[in-house]
C-alpha cells in the first residue's frame, strides 16, 4: 500500500546497539549453518544481565561496570538492581550522554568479590546476516520471577541513522518496551550493542522487527569518559569550520569542502577546499548522511584521522573534535494536549535562529531534517521533544517543513541556522 | 501438511527458459552462507521513490536485469505516478521509467538508464515450501540514505494461502507469507530463498488475522506478468532445488508435518462480528459540529486533529478485536475433545446502535476519551456473545462445537466436537519441558478446510512464566496460530501458544485513546505465552470431565508487590486485596515483609514460594517493617495508633489487671495472619 515517503519515527524506550565504522568481514562473523548451542549461550549470558527501573541493563566487567540507556534512568543517580541471577545490589550512575542514551553505572560490590559480565565486542566486525541474542525485559514479564527474555534474529542493517541514535545496529530480534538498555549479544558471547529503540505501527508500542541499538564501537570511546564523569554528562563531538559543497546530505558533494573557516580546528588541520572527504578513522564516508552519522559517535576531544582527495593525491588530516554546544532553537512548542500530538509552535523567542527563520505560533512542524513526522504514541512525540532539544548544535543548518494554520493547506519550509550565543 | 505442499509444488516439471537469457546462479549464491546470501541481495536492492497527486511514495524494488531493469510494486509506483527515481546500493539515485504497471498483479517494472551492467537478483519459478528459511530486503525507516544498503531481515515461508482484493491491493490470489520483517518501505522489494533467488515481491497487503507480511509469488509474476514473459527483457531464473536447510528447521518442518493431521480450524461466530462495526467518517462528524463554518481556523485544525487522533484509536481498536476468520485447535482425544486458547473463545465486547438494534456509529465527546451516545440512536455497550463455535476438519467439513471446560491459569479451553471420531493427537506421550534457548515454531491453521499449516519460528524466550503454568516464546503469535500447538525441533509438543495479546479480557472493546497507549502488548510481539504440554496433561481429565479452573487454588494471602520497588532487597507491599487474609491481619501498603515464619526474605519471589508452600488455614507469624512517625505504643504485644485502639483494648482487661506497656520506634512488628484459600 502506498506509503509516505518517510513515514515512521522510533520511539524510545527498548534496547538496542549499534556498531561503528565499515562492516568488514571479521573473525566474529557467524555462518549461518554453523549452529550455536544457543541453551548454553543464553545460560551463560543470563547472570550478566541487569534488571533495572522499568528497563534493562548489562554488566562489562567484573567490579560491577554496567551500561544502560540514558532514557531508562529517568533523571534518577542511584537504584535498586537485580541481576539476572536473582541477586540483588545498589548502583550509581557513574556518567549519562543524554543525547547518544547512553549511561555508565556503577553496581556496588562487596570487597573482593567480582560479578558475571560480557565483555564489548567489537562492532564494527559485526555483519548484516550475523546472529544476535536480545536480553531484556519486556512489558516488565520478568522482574518478579526475575528472568530475563532471550529473543534471536540477526543484524539487518548498520550504519544507520534514527532520530538520536547514529551508526547504529539495525535487528530484527523481538525488542518490546522494557528491552532498553539491554544488550545485543553476538553468538560468541560478546555486546556489540545496547539496545535502545524500535520503530512501531498502528500506534502499538511492539515490536515489528525493526530495532535498534547503539553501536559497541560508540560505547568505547565513550566509556572512558562517562566512568570518570562523577554523574555528570559529556558533551558530544562536532568538525568545526567546513562548509560543505552540497547541504543535500544525498550527494557526493555533500562531503566536498567548499570553505575553511580560518583559524578554525579544520583550518589548524590542514583541509582545504576542494578537499572531498574519503574515510573518517577508517569508516568510508560516501555522502553527508553518513559523515553526519559518524560524527554522531564521538564525544569532544576525538582526535580524528581523516583521509581527504585532492589533486596531489589522498592525504590523512588529523583533526581535533570540538565540543558540540547546544543551543536554542527559540522554539517553545505547545504541550500535547489529549490525543494531538502534532507539533505546534506556541511561541518564538525574539533573536533566536527560529525568529530569523521566520517560524510563527501556530506553526504546526510536519517535517524536521528531511523526515517526515507522524506521532502515534506519546512515547513518539516525547522523542521528538529530545530530538529537537538535544540534536541541534550550533553551526548546523536543519530545515523544517511547517503546516501554517491559515487554513489554506499551504507548506512552508524554513532553515534553521544555527548560531553561538 | 507444509511438507507435503512443497512436495506437490515442486513437481519435477522441467521449466524451461521463457524468458531472455537464462543463467543458472552458480556465482556464490550456492549454499546457505547467511552472509553470502545477505550480500547478493542488498547489492540488488533499491529505493523506490514517485510523486502521485501532490504527494510523495516510497518503497522499495530489486534489479533484474544488467540493463537497468528493477521490479517494484504496483502499490510504490501506481499507474500515473510521475518523477520516479531508483535510489541503488551505493548512494546513486537515478530517475527511472514506468515501462509496466499492473495494478492485478500489484506488479511494475522500471528501467533505469545505466552506463555499466548492474549486478541482478536471480529470479525462481519454486514454489517455496512452508518452514523455508526466507528472507526480506527493503529500504526501511530511509536506512539506505547514510547505510547505503538496504535492510535485511531473516524468518521463513510462514504460510502459503489466497487473499482476495483489498481495498489498497488489487491482487487476488495466492500469497507467500513470511515471518521476516516487513515494515513500511519494504513494499515491493524481494522476498528471497536460502539461495538468494527471488520468490516473491513484497506487498503489504496484511492479512487481519496473522498480521504478518505478504508476498506475490515470483512463479505467478514469470507465468502472468507480461513484460517478463514476452522475453524482451533479460532475465536470470534459475529453477533448481534449492541448498538444504538448518538442522533445526528441517525438524521443525517435520513435527509440524507430525502434528498438522491433528489440527482443526476453529469457527466463532459472534453475536456482532468486528466488520459489521463501522465508524464515523470526517464528513459525518463535521456535519455534527454546530456553527462549524464559523469556528477560527486554529480551532477548526485542532478539531480536525483530535479527530484524526480518535479515529487512529478506532483503527488501531480495529486490529485488536478478534478479526473474522479461524484460529486453531488441537483434537487430543478419539471422542472429539479439542484444545484451544480460551482466549479464542472468551468474552467480547461491541457497541451497537440502541434504536434499531442495528450497530451504528462510534462517537466519543469532545475530550476525545469517552464514547458518548449517537445522536442518531445512541450507542451501547452489549456483550458480544459467542453464537456459534464450529470446527473445519482437513478435508473441509465443518462440525458443530461446544465449549466444554477452561482452565484460566493456564489459558487454555477444551471444546467438545460432535460425530465421528478423529485422528488425535495423544498428550499422554508428552514429556518435554521446554528449554531457555530451544528452537520451537508455533503451528497453525491458515483457512477453513483448506488444511494448510502455518510456520512460526522462534526460540524458548523463557522457560517459565505464569508461575510455571505457561513458557514464553517470541515465534510470532497472532489470532491465526493461537490454541495452535507450539513443537520442537525434536518433533515435541511443548504447549499451546495462549493469547496473542494480553491481558485477553479487554479484547475486543473499543479503547479510548489513553488506553491504546498504556496497552502495549500486541500480535506478533515477538512475546508470546504458551500453556505448557505437561501442565494441560495433568490437569486434561479434570478439564474432560467438564470441571473448568477459573483461579489457581492453593493457599492464599492476597498482596500484590510494588513494581516500582521490585528489584531492591526489600519485599515492599504495593496492594493489599480487600477481605484476604492480609487485610484482616491489618498488612497495609508500603509494608516491607522483613520475614516469613522467622524466615528473612531478599525478593518477592521468595515470599510467593513460601505462600505456595504453606496450607491453607495455616498461622503464619510475618515480621513487617512500618512507616512511623515517632515511636508507638504496643500494650501487651497490640499496636495500639488509635483511640479506638486503646478502647478495643480496655474491653479485653480485667480490672486491676497489669500489664506491660511500651514505646516502640523501629517500625519492626510480627503479625500473624492466617492463609484463606484460592478459590
Amino acid at each position: 500500500m502506498r506509503r509516505p515517503a518517510v513515514g515512521i519515527i522510533a520511539a524510545a524506550f527498548t534496547a538496542c546497539f549499534v556498531l561503528g565504522a565499515a562492516a568488514t568481514r571479521g573473525g566474529a562473523a557467524t555462518s549461518a549453518h554453523a549452529e550455536v548451542d544457543l541453551a548454553s549461550l543464553c545460560v551463560a549470558i543470563r547472570p550478566a544481565y541487569v534488571f533495572i527501573a522499568g528497563g534493562s541493563g548489562v554488566v562489562i566487567r567484573p567490579d560491577g561496570l554496567m551500561l544502560t540507556n540514558d532514557h531508562v534512568l529517568e533523571n534518577r543517580s542511584r537504584f535498586d538492581v537485580r541481576l539476572g541471577d536473582g541477586r540483588s545490589f545498589k548502583a550509581r550512575l557513574l556518567g549519562r550522554d543524554e543525547v547518544g542514551d547512553l549511561a555508565v553505572l556503577k553496581i556496588d560490590v562487596p570487597e573482593g568479590e567480582t560479578l558475571p559480565h560480557l565483555p564489548l565486542g567489537d562492532s564494527t566486525a559485526v555483519c548484516v546476516g550475523d546472529e544476535v541474542v536480545a536480553v531484556g525485559n519486556p512489558f516488565a514479564l520478568g522482574v518478579i520471577d526475575q528472568s530475563p527474555t532471550f529473543t534471536l534474529g540477526i543484524v539487518s542493517a548498520v550504519h544507520h541513522t534514527q532520530g538520536n541514535y547514529t551508526e547504529c545496529i539495525v535487528t530484527d530480534a523481538e525488542l518490546n518496551p522494557g528491552n532498553s538498555g539491554g544488550p545485543l549479544v553476538t553468538m560468541a558471547g560478546e555486546v556489540v550493542g545496547i539496545n535502545g529503540q524500535i520503530s512501531t505501527r498502528y500506534g502499538l508500542r511492539s515490536n515489528t522487527g525493526l530495532g535498534f541499538a547503539i553501536s559497541s564501537r560508540q560505547v568505547a570511546l565513550w566509556l572512558p569518559l562517562l566512568e570518570k564523569a562523577e554523574g555528570g554528562e559529556v558533551k558530544h563531538a562536532r568538525l568545526s569550520g567546513i562548509e560543505f559543497a552540497s547541504r543535500d546530505r544525498e550527494t557526493p558533494a555533500s562531503v566536498v569542502v567548499k570553505d575553511v573557516a580560518e583559524g578554525s580546528p579544520a583550518a589548524a588541520a590542514g583541509f582545504q577546499a576542494g578537499d572531498a572527504i574519503v574515510s573518517l578513522d577508517s569508516a568510508t564516508v560516501a555522502n553527508g548522511h553518513r559523515l553526519a552519522g559518524l560524527l554522531g559517535i564521538y564525544p569532544e576531544g576525538h582526535e580524528a584521522k581523516v583521509v581527504v582527495r585532492r589533486a596531489a593525491g589522498e592525504q590523512t588530516l588529523s583533526v581535533v573534535l570540538t565540543p558540540l554546544e547546544k543551543c536554542r532553537t527559540g522554539i517553545d512548542l505547545e504541550r500535547p494536549r489529549g490525543s494531538d500530538l502534532q507539533p505546534i509552535v506556541e511561541s518564538v523567542k525574539p533573536g533566536s535562529p527560529a525568529e530569523a527563520a521566520g517560524l510563527k505560533p501556530g506553526d504546526v512542524i510536519v517535517a524536521f531534517a528531511g523526515r517526515r513526522l507522524e506521532f502515534s504514541t506519546k512515547e513518539e512525540r516525547k522523542a521528538f521533544d529530545r530530538l529537537l532539544r538535544t540534536s541541534i548544535n550550533v553551526g548546523d543548518i536543519v530545515s523544517l517543513a511547517v503546516r501554517r494554520p491559515d487554513g489554506s493547506g499551504g507548506m512552508a519550509e524554513v532553515a534553521l541556522r544555527l548560531v553561538a550565543r | 501438511m507444509g511438507t507435503a505442499t512443497a512436495a506437490s509444488a515442486r513437481s519435477p516439471i522441467l521449466w524451461l527458459a521463457v524468458v531472455g537469457v537464462v543463467w543458472i546462479g552458480s556465482s556464490g549464491v550456492r549454499g546457505d552462507d547467511l552472509h553470502a546470501v545477505a550480500d547478493r541481495v542488498l547489492g540488488c536492492t533499491v529505493s523506490v521513490a514517485c510523486g502521485i497527486d501532490g504527494g510523495s511514495f516510497a518503497g522499495s524494488g530489486f534489479v533484474v536485469s544488467p540493463d537497468g531493469h528493477v521490479v517494484t510494486a504496483a502499490s510504490v509506483v501506481p499507474v500515473g505516478a510521475t518523477d520516479v527515481t531508483v535510489l541503488l546500493p551505493g548512494f546513486q539515485r537515478r530517475p527511472a521509467a514506468v515501462v509496466a504497471v499492473d495494478e492485478s498483479l500489484s506488479v511494475t517494472l522500471l528501467k533505469v538508464a545505466v552506463e555499466e551492467p548492474l549486478p541482478v537478483l536471480p529470479l525462481t519459478r519454486l514454489w517455496p515450501a512452508v518452514g523455508d528459511v526466507a528472507f526480506t530486503a527493503g529500504d526501511v525507516d530511509d536506512v539506505m540514505l547514510a547505510n547505503g544498503r538496504a535492510s535485511f531481515s531473516r524468518g521463513v515461508v510462514s504460510g502459503l494461502y489466497d487473499v482476495e482484493k483489498q481495498p489498497e491491493v488489487a491482487y487476488a490470489g495466492r500469497v507467500i507469507e513470511t515471518s521476516a520483517a516487513v515494515n513500511p518501505g519494504s513494499d515491493g522489494g524481494p522476498l528471497v530463498d536460502a539461495a538468494g533467488r527471488v520468490i516473491g515481491v513484497i506487498s503489504v497487503a496484511v492479512s487481519p488475522r496473522r498480521w504478518q507480511g505478504v508476498a506475490v509469488p515470483m512463479a505467478t509474476l514469470l507465468e502472468k506478468f507480461a513484460p517478463l514473459t514476452k522475453g524482451d527483457v533479460t532475465l536470470l531464473v534459475d529453477s533448481s532445488e534449492p541448498p538444504p536447510s538448518q538442522a533445526s528447521l528441517v525438524g521443525l518442518r517435520k513435527a509440524a508435518a507430525e502434528v498438522a493431521p491433528f489440527l482443526v480450524a476453529v469457527d466463532v461466530e459472534r453475536t456482532w462480528p468486528a466488520e459489521t462495526l463501522p465508524r464515523e467518517s470526517w464528513d459525518q462528524h463535521r456535519r455534527r459540529i454546530t456553527g462549524w463554518e464559523k469556528l477560527p481556523l486554529a480551532e477548526r485544525r485542532k478539531r480536525f486533529a483530535a479527530f484524526a487522533a480518535r479515529a487512529r484509536t478506532l483503527d488501531v481498536n480495529q486490529l485488536f478485536r478478534r478479526p473474522p476468520g479461524p484460529a486453531t485447535g488441537l483434537v487430543v482425544s478419539a471422542d472429539g475433545f479439542v484444545l484451544t486458547s480460551a482466549f479464542n473463545v472468551g468474552d467480547d465486547t461491541a457497541f451497537v446502535g440502541k434504536a434499531s438494534g442495528q450497530p451504528r456509529r462510534f462517537a466519543f465527546d469532545d475530550s476525545g476519551e469517552k464514547l458518548v451516545a449517537d445522536p442518531e440512536g445512541g450507542l451501547v455497550e452489549k456483550p458480544n456473545s459467542i453464537r456459534r463455535v464450529s470446527v473445519v476438519l482437513a478435508d473441509g467439513s465443518r462440525r458443530e462445537a461446544r465449549m466444554h471446560a477452561r482452565h484460566e491459569p493456564l489459558g487454555v479451553a477444551l471444546l467438545k466436537v460432535e460425530g465421528t471420531a478423529l485422528p488425535w493427537f495423544d498428550l499422554a506421550a508428552v514429556a518435554t519441558s521446554p528449554q531457555l534457548g530451544d528452537h520451537v515454531a508455533a503451528i497453525g491453521l491458515v483457512a477453513s478446510g483448506a488444511g494448510d499449516v502455518t510456520l512460526n519460528p522462534g526460540i524458548v524466550s523463557a522457560a517459565a512464566r505464569s508461575r510455571g503454568y505457561r513458557f514464553q516464546t517470541d515465534a510470532l503469535l497472532n489470532y491465526g496460530n493461537s490454541g495452535g500447538p507450539v513443537v520442537d525441533a525434536s518433533g515435541s509438543l511443548l504447549g499451546i501458544a495462549t493469547a496473542p495479546i494480553e491481558p485477553d479480557t479487554v479484547m475486543g472493546k473499543v479503547f479510548t485513546l489513553s488506553q491504546v497507549m498504556r496497552w502495549s502488548r500486541a500480535p506478533n510481539s515477538g512475546v508470546g505465552l504458551v500453556a505448557r504440554a505437561d501442565r494441560i496433561r495433568a490437569v486434561l481429565d479434570d478439564l474432560k470431565g467438564g470441571r473448568s479452573f477459573e483461579r489457581v487454588p492453593g493457599p492464599f494471602l492476597g498482596v500484590q508487590p510494588d513494581e516500582s520497588r521490585a528489584l531492591g532487597d526489600d519485599v515492599v507491599i504495593g496492594f493489599v486485596a480487600d477481605g484476604s487474609p492480609a487485610a484482616k491481619a491489618g498488612l497495609k501498603k508500603g509494608d516491607v515483609v522483613v520475614a516469613y515464619g522467622g524466615v528473612e526474605l531478599a525478593a518477592w519471589r521468595e515470599l510467593t514460594e513460601r505462600i505456595a508452600a504453606g496450607k491453607p488455614g495455616e498461622s503464619v507469624v510475618l515480621t513487617i517493617r512500618r512507616k512511623q512517625k515517632g515511636p508507638r505504643l504496643v500494650i501487651a504485644g497490640r499496636d495500639v495508633e488509635t483511640l479506638e485502639d486503646l478502647e478495643r483494648l480496655k474491653t479485653s482487661f480485667e480490672p486491676g489487671e497489669t500489664f506491660e506497656g511500651r514505646l516502640v520506634s523501629d517500625g519492626v512488628r510480627e503479625v500473624t495472619v492466617v492463609l484463606g484459600e484460592i478459590k
